[in-house]
Parts: structure tokens; C-alpha cells; sequence
């Protein structure tokens, strides 16, 4: 098993090729290997030209890098990770999820702790909700969002602004931002609804960016 | 057991601690301003004031082939100061490094949050005790000879320019020496068992540099009369905290709990 904490674990005063080396070690890879897998994965996660920095001197970002690079070197069967992309930029972050989702589908057993709630639609997984340190719900993302659509309040994000008019007419409006709105806040059903509002919107010009469930999903635990 | 695992963690410990100046600063600062600095003053005072104070407290076989009376004396005092009043305070040198290297080890795996990802690794108990008892003992010993080298050898350059004779090295010095792995261990040791009991290392090596108390009672046994440090009753010591420092290292390992340093 190997964890990814919020705080690194990463020895400050070593470089990042030292701790990698010596987690590589502890790990039971031969030195020359891990030199190697350490390369890579510094490589995959665009962070070789940190690779005789002092961990120190990284920025937050670059040591959580850093501290994945450490976490998967074992090749390990069990993976937990704790916020893994809570400081990444979100071209780093992508690069995450689509590693974690492609050994999840090698039958490795990863799991993926998160505060932001607008994560859970990028992964298509089972689903935990803790709170109080206790498991409140056990799901996935497709009964989740299922379940979600009724009597839930989503917002639909839009490329540029509409008239007040027009955002008072869509198909279950509850509330909208300013009088030139930009986001339009709709009350839903079924996953049908909010393809009625979309089709509504664009048929009168306006371009749907997302649509938002944070809100919701915040309120259901909280 | 992986032999190569304990030294990773050794290196990486030394490695550490070498690397960080506000740790290893003060912990070779104190005892190399000790190694060059007594001698230089137990040699003012043993050329100035010794002869009339030697004469009166003390007499000190010396191996000296001619020399004044007043010489003899000086030398004496040096020898005498050297090994039975300055000797015991280097002793609290292991007791402090250890102290500190230890400390650093263990609680500092709490303290900086390492101690999770570390352990998640498939490193086993014995291997990470082993390592981090290495990281500490190992720089330990080669301050402490490095500091009786210099101390030494400073001594036996004054005591020969002025005196004619070469003060150092005694049985009972090397004694001194002797002691000083296992006063290290038994530090060591007690920096385990606490560590899972404190929250920073600044608690553990507290706890830790108590044991410079006992050792700091030696000169004044010395300079009293009350117990003088022969050679027999240094190896006496020696054996006395060999025991000690098995018995301490026995019970750190039975009660170490990695669970609690996390």
C-alpha cells in the first residue's frame, strides 16, 4: 500500500532525487531502477527539472508532484491519496486523474480523498461520503448524480450574458446573477430537465459553458 | 531483516542532519570551542597558578625525565585537571549529540509529519530502529574521538613546549573514551522510549539531557577526594553502563510503537 498525505512527507532537506532514492529503497527497488521510475514519473508529472532541488525550495504544487512520484514508485496495489490535486494547475491535475483511472482499470485499488465536490463527476467510481469521520453514504457517480437530479437546484453556466427576461423564462428558473446574467440557477427533476433548460437556452442564443451541482451536493451534507 | 534498509535510514537521517546548519551548528559548535579552548586554559592555569596549588592538593606520578620541581608540578595540574575535571564534562558530550541526533530522528518524523509515509513503506520495525540507532550513534562516536583528538592533542603540544611532557593519553583518559559509546547508547535508548510520549524533539532531548546530571558530578567527586577516576573504576562505569544501555535499548524496542509517532 502506498499513502499520499496532505502535508507530503517529503524530507525537506533532501533533494528530490534523495527521497525518492530512499523511499525507492525502502520499497525494495534496487538503486538503478529506482533512479529510472523515479525519472519517469518526475517526467510524466513534468517536474524533472526539479529532480536536484531541494525539497525546501519547491513551491506547494511541484511538492505535491513530488510527493505522488514517492507514493506510486512501489508499484503499489493499494493506493490513498489525500487531496491529490488540491494544489495542482488544472493541466496537472487532468494528467492525475487520468493516471489513477488508468490503474484503477489495471485492478489496482485507488482511493481518492477530496473535499471538492465538483471532482466527483470527473471520475466514474464508486463514491464515499464521510462526515464526522463516518461513511454516510455509499454510492457511485452514476446513482449518485441520479439520485441528485431530483428536486435539486443546478446551475447552468453561460459563455456571456443574457436579458434578465430571458433568464426568468427558462423552464424552472429559481434565481440568476444580476440583471445581465451569466449564471441561471434552475430547479430539476430528472436529468431531463436539465436538457429542457439547455435546449431552452440555445435555442434563443446563449452557449452553455457547465453545469454547476456543487451548490446542491454541499447542501444535501451539510 | 535488510541490513541495506537500517543503513538508508542511517544515511538519510545523517544525511539530514548534515544538511542543516541550526542542527548541526550548535551540536559540533559547543564541543569543538570545548576541544580548543580548555586546553588553551587549563594550560594558563596550570603555568600560573598550578605550581603553588598542584603542590598543595595533589601528586601525579609523571614520566618526567628532568624538569624543575616547579615544571613538575604544572604538568601534574595540567594531567590531573585534564582527565579528572575537564575528562567527565567531555563525557556529556555523547549524552548531548546522541540527545539531539536522536531526537531529531524519531520525534522529528512526528514533528514534520514523515513518520506517515515512512511507514506506510514495507520497511520493517527492526530495520528502521536499527537505522535511526546508527544515524545517531555513528556521527556520535566520530565527534567524540574527533574532540578527544584535538582536546589531546592541543593539550600535548603546551604540555610539551612548556613543560617537557607529553600529559596525554592516560589509561584512565582512554577510559573516558571508552565510556563514551554507551553513555550514547543509554541516551539513545531513552530518546526512544520517550519519543512516543512527547510531541516535539525540544521535550525528548529535555528528557534526554538529564542524564548529563550524574556525569557532571564525577569532577566534583574528583576534586574532593571523594572518588578518584582511576582507571578501574572507569571500567567498572563502562561495564556498569554497558548493562544499562542493554537493558534501556531492550525496553526501547519492546515499547516501541510506530502507531504512537505518527
Amino acid at each position: 500500500m502506498s499513502l499520499l498525505t496532505d502535508n507530503y512527507s517529503l524530507y525537506d532537506n533532501l533533494t528530490v532525487m534523495q527521497n525518492l532514492l530512499f523511499f525507492g529503497k525502502l520499497y525494495r527497488i534496487g538503486a538503478q531502477e529506482a533512479g529510472r521510475r523515479s525519472m519517469e514519473l518526475l517526467k510524466l508529472f513534468d517536474a524533472q527539472q526539479f529532480a536536484q532541488a531541494k525539497v525546501y525550495s519547491l513551491s506547494r504544487g511541484t511538492k505535491q508532484k513530488i510527493a505522488l512520484c514517492r507514493s506510486l514508485l512501489g508499484n503499489p496495489k493499494v493506493l490513498l491519496l489525500d487531496e491529490p490535486t488540491a494544489f495542482l494547475d488544472p493541466k496537472a491535475s487532468s494528467s492525475v486523474r487520468k493516471l489513477l483511472e488508468h490503474m484503477a482499470s489495471e485492478g489496482k485499488t485507488v482511493i481518492f480523498v477530496t473535499q471538492k465536490v465538483d471532482e466527483i463527476p470527473k471520475f466514474n467510481a464508486r463514491l464515499l461520503f464521510l462526515k464526522g469521520g463516518r461513511i454516510v453514504k455509499d454510492t457511485t457517480t452514476y446513482a449518485f448524480y441520479r439520485e441528485m437530479a431530483r428536486g435539486a437546484i443546478v446551475e447552468i453556466r453561460l459563455s456571456s450574458p443574457i436579458s434578465e427576461r430571458l433568464a426568468k423564462s427558462v423552464p424552472g428558473f429559481y434565481s440568476s446573477n444580476g440583471k445581465s446574467p451569466t449564471a441561471i440557477s434552475v430547479r430539476i427533476n430528472s436529468y431531463k430537465d436539465i436538457n429542457s433548460a439547455i435546449a431552452y437556452l440555445s435555442a434563443r442564443g446563449a452557449y452553455v459553458l457547465e453545469v454547476d451541482y456543487t451548490e446542491s451536493i454541499v447542501e444535501k451534507f451539510s | 531483516m535488510e541490513l541495506g534498509n537500517s543503513l538508508a535510514i542511517a544515511m538519510k537521517d545523517m544525511r539530514e542532519v548534515f544538511t542543516s546548519v541550526s542542527i548541526f551548528g550548535p551540536m559540533l559548535g559547543v564541543p569543538l570551542f570545548f576541544a580548543l579552548f580548555l586546553p588553551v586554559l587549563t594550560f594558563y592555569v596550570s603555568a600560573h597558578a598550578a605550581p603553588a596549588l598542584a603542590s598543595r592538593l595533589f601528586s601525579i606520578a609523571l614520566p618526567v625525565a628532568a624538569s624543575s620541581a616547579k615544571s613538575i608540578n604544572s604538568a601534574s595540574f595540567m594531567a590531573f585537571f585534564s582527565i579528572y575535571v575537564l575528562g567527565p564534562i567531555f563525557l556529556t558530550m555523547p549524552i548531548l549529540t546522541a540527545s539531539v541526533i536522536a531526537a531529531d530522528s524519531f520525534v522529528g518524523e512526528k514533528e514534520r509529519k514523515t513518520a506517515e509515509a515512512l511507514f506506510s513503506t514495507p520497511v520493517k520495525n527492526s530495520e528502521l530502529l536499527l537505522g535511526k540507532m546508527l544515524a545517531s550513534l555513528l556521527p556520535t562516536i566520530l565527534l567524540t574521538l574527533g574532540v578527544f583528538a584535538i582536546y589531546g592533542a592541543i593539550t600535548d603540544y603546551l604540555s610539551f613546549s612548556s613543560f617537557g611532557v607529553y600529559v596525554l593519553p592516560t589509561l584512565p583518559w582512554l577510559m573516558l573514551l571508552l565510556i563514551s559509546p554507551f553513555l550514547a547508547i543509554v541516551t539513545i535508548g531513552i530518546v526512544i522510549i520517550v519519543s512516543s510520549h512527547v510531541k516535539g524533539t525540544k521535550e525528548a532531548q529535555q528528557i534526554s539531557t538529564l542524564l548529563v546530571l550524574p556525569v557532571l558530578i564525577l569532577p566534583f567527586a574528583s576534586i574532593t577526594g571523594f572518588a578518584l577516576l582511576t582507571a578501574s573504576l572507569l571500567f567498572y562505569i563502562a561495564l556498569l553502563l554497558a548493562a544499562i544501555g542493554a537493558i534501556v535499548v531492550y525496553a526501547s524496542i519492546r515499547t516501541f510503537n510506530k502507531e504512537a509517532i505518527i
